[in-house]
């Protein structure tokens, strides 16, 4: 059925690659390509794609189409929405698979609009089932899983990250056919100024590390001295992050605390926030500390492999049936042991670099 | 609704129909677009379009932006935590990016389309007048609100289910924090 299939792809912020769930969207192309018998292309997006086109060079595309110049450099829907609408009405393809990063999930849905097509975003699988094509996808923001298949087409399929094997090979020199696309000034009067971010020692959110954090309100509670102690929990928890490398993830109770002026923890913002109203990020590992909500070990873990809770109430209620081990004990202490043994570990690690040196 | 309209005055426009997760955001965002065209008095080349981004209830991902094609509007922000009007009537808008940070645009005005996150404002004060005032329209408007069938539009549901994950959770009582931060350290550092 799916003749042709396009995987639409933009650089990666620094320009030198594709964004690393690219890959696995290629990865899954690939697999379908085969079972269906289909003509895969590549599409990219950016000011200058020589060298993130050389690293999908050798993945077996028959043609890498892609719309280029200082104009795609940012992520701007009304740039966006006509290079990705030219480069698929150039593919013809029947199925446009594509990451879901933030600059592909603001214009995709555009895109389908203006092709008469559909598009699905929250997919995490997609296969060809005697020959039709299956989407799994999230409903109610990973409450429910679905498996949908659709009439129309083209069909836009944005995957989520972490949920499918990367390809990888070797890079090579792409033959890059060019789209020209010229934009019309109603197309410029947003103009990008920059990113904003956290200073990089306030920068709590990491997408890429190995390990999520999450703290709960547990966190800024009285103690059993009868009293919280936000000032020890902020320095516990920033360096634990210091030493671990772990991303910060935050239940809705504690983050709302910010706006409540109740004691906070200073560098908790809603962007931490995990679970249905939050987000529900991809790690290898989970360590859940003083929450007892249903949402952070329910929905915000959804996507997290392995998974250990910390919680002083043996029958957290969430923790049961959600994580792999849950330790009855003071996070408080432990964290302050954790530290010290991450803080010994590392020191060794650096002696013996040094003492190999 | 009732919470809103203490809040703030408005105009309500309702349709009724399907708000559920599975319909189909192609259909939504038609009979959206359409309803707002029908609005009287609405200059369009003035428009802001305001939805929730990802809401909890429906997280299609892609019905603002299918309203906002249908009406022309290619000045669209998603994930938008801030506003900012500038002197000259152009706005500064933040929206939420990789990495917990915020890509910075400046749109030259409307008309402009926005999914909105969270935002760091608070929720607008109780105002009884408010609310007074905007009952005298509200439940006429309810009251006329034209049913419409939402179509399936070509999407079909093979399958839905809360997922079922059921861990076995191992329980540990009796270790001193010492012992479960060793624990933890040599799980983190596998
Ligand atoms: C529409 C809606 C959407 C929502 N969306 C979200 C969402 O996206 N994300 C989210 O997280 N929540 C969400 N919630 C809220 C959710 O239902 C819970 O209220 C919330 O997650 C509870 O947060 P918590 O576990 O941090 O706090 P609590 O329930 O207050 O739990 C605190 C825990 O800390 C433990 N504790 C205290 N001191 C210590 C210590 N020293 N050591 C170890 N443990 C300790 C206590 O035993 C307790 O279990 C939503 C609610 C609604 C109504």
């Amino acid at each position: 059925m799916s003749g042709s299939i396009l995987c639409l792809a933009h650089v990666s912020e620094a320009g030198d690659a594709l964004p690393k769930a690219s890959y696995e969207v290629l990865g899954t192309a690939l697999k379908l390509t085969k079972q269906l018998n289909a003509k895969l292309t590549i599409g990219l997006i950016g000011a200058d794609v020589t060298a993130a086109s050389g690293t999908v060079a050798n993945a077996g595309a028959e043609r890498i189409l892609a719309v280029t110049g200082p104009d795609f450099a940012t992520a701007h829907y009304a740039s966006d929405v006509a290079a990705a609408e030219a480069i698929c009405r150039s593919a013809g393809a029947e199925l446009v698979l594509a990451p879901a990063t933030s600059r592909f999930m603001r214009v995709l849905a555009g895109v389908a609009h203006r092709l008469n097509g559909c598009v699905d975003t929250h997919v995490t699988a997609l296969e060809a089932v005697n020959g039709e094509l299956q989407a799994m996808r999230w409903h109610y923001r990973q409450r429910i899983e679905a498996v949908i298949r659709r009439d129309t087409r083209p069909w836009i399929v944005l995957l989520e990250s972490g949920c499918n094997a990367p390809w990888t090979g070797a890079i090579g020199a792409a033959k890059v056919e060019e789209i020209a696309v010229t934009l019309p000034e109603a197309a410029k009067r947003t103009v990008v100024t920059g990113v904003r971010a956290p200073k990089s020692d306030a920068q709590t959110i990491r997408p890429d590390a190995d390990l999520l954090f999450v703290a709960g309100a547990g966190w800024t509670k009285k103690q059993a001295d009868g009293k919280p102690h936000i000032d020890q929990a902020e320095t516990l928890i920033l360096d634990f992050l210091r030493a671990s490398g772990a991303s910060l993830g935050g239940s809705k109770s504690l983050v709302d605390q910010t706006g409540e002026s109740q004691a906070v923890l200073g560098f908790m913002t809603h962007l931490n926030q995990v679970g249905q109203t939050g987000s529900t990020p991809r790690h290898p590992k989970g360590l859940s500390t003083c929450c007892h909500g249903e949402e952070p070990h329910v929905v915000g873990w959804r996507f997290i492999n392995e998974r250990r809770a910390v919680n002083l109430d043996p029958n957290c209620g969430w923790a049961r049936g959600k994580a792999d081990v849950l330790y009855v004990a003071d996070a408080f202490e432990v964290l302050a042991k954790l530290n010290a043994l991450l803080a010994q570990r590392s020191q060794t690690n650096f002696e013996a670099v040094a003492q190999g040196a | 609704m009732m919470t809103i309209a203490q809040r703030v005055s408005f105009e309500l426009v309702p349709v009724d129909a399907s708000a559920s997760g599975f319909a189909d955001a192609h259909s939504t965002a038609a009979l959206l677009a359409e309803t707002i065209q029908g609005i009287a008095g609405v200059d369009r080349s003035r428009l802001l379009v305001f939805g929730g981004w990802e809401s909890a209830s429906r997280g299609a991902g892609a019905t603002m932006q299918l309203v906002g094609e249908r009406l022309g509007i290619l000045d669209q922000f998603q994930g938008v935590d801030q506003l900012s009007v500038q002197g000259d009537g152009s706005f500064e808008v933040l929206e939420r990016i990789e990495a917990g940070r915020h890509q910075v645009s400046v749109c030259a005005g409307p008309p402009a389309l926005f999914g909105w996150a969270t935002g760091n404002l608070p929720e607008a004060r109780n105002n009884p007048q408010v609310g007074m005032a905007n009952m005298r329209t509200v439940m006429p408007a309810l009251q006329k609100a034209k049913s419409v069938p939402l179509p399936s539009g070509g999407l079909h549901f093979l399958s839905a289910s809360p997922p079922k994950q059921q861990r076995q959770t191992r329980v540990v009582k009796d270790l001193s924090a010492e012992q479960v931060a060793q624990e933890i350290a040599g799980w983190i550092g596998k």
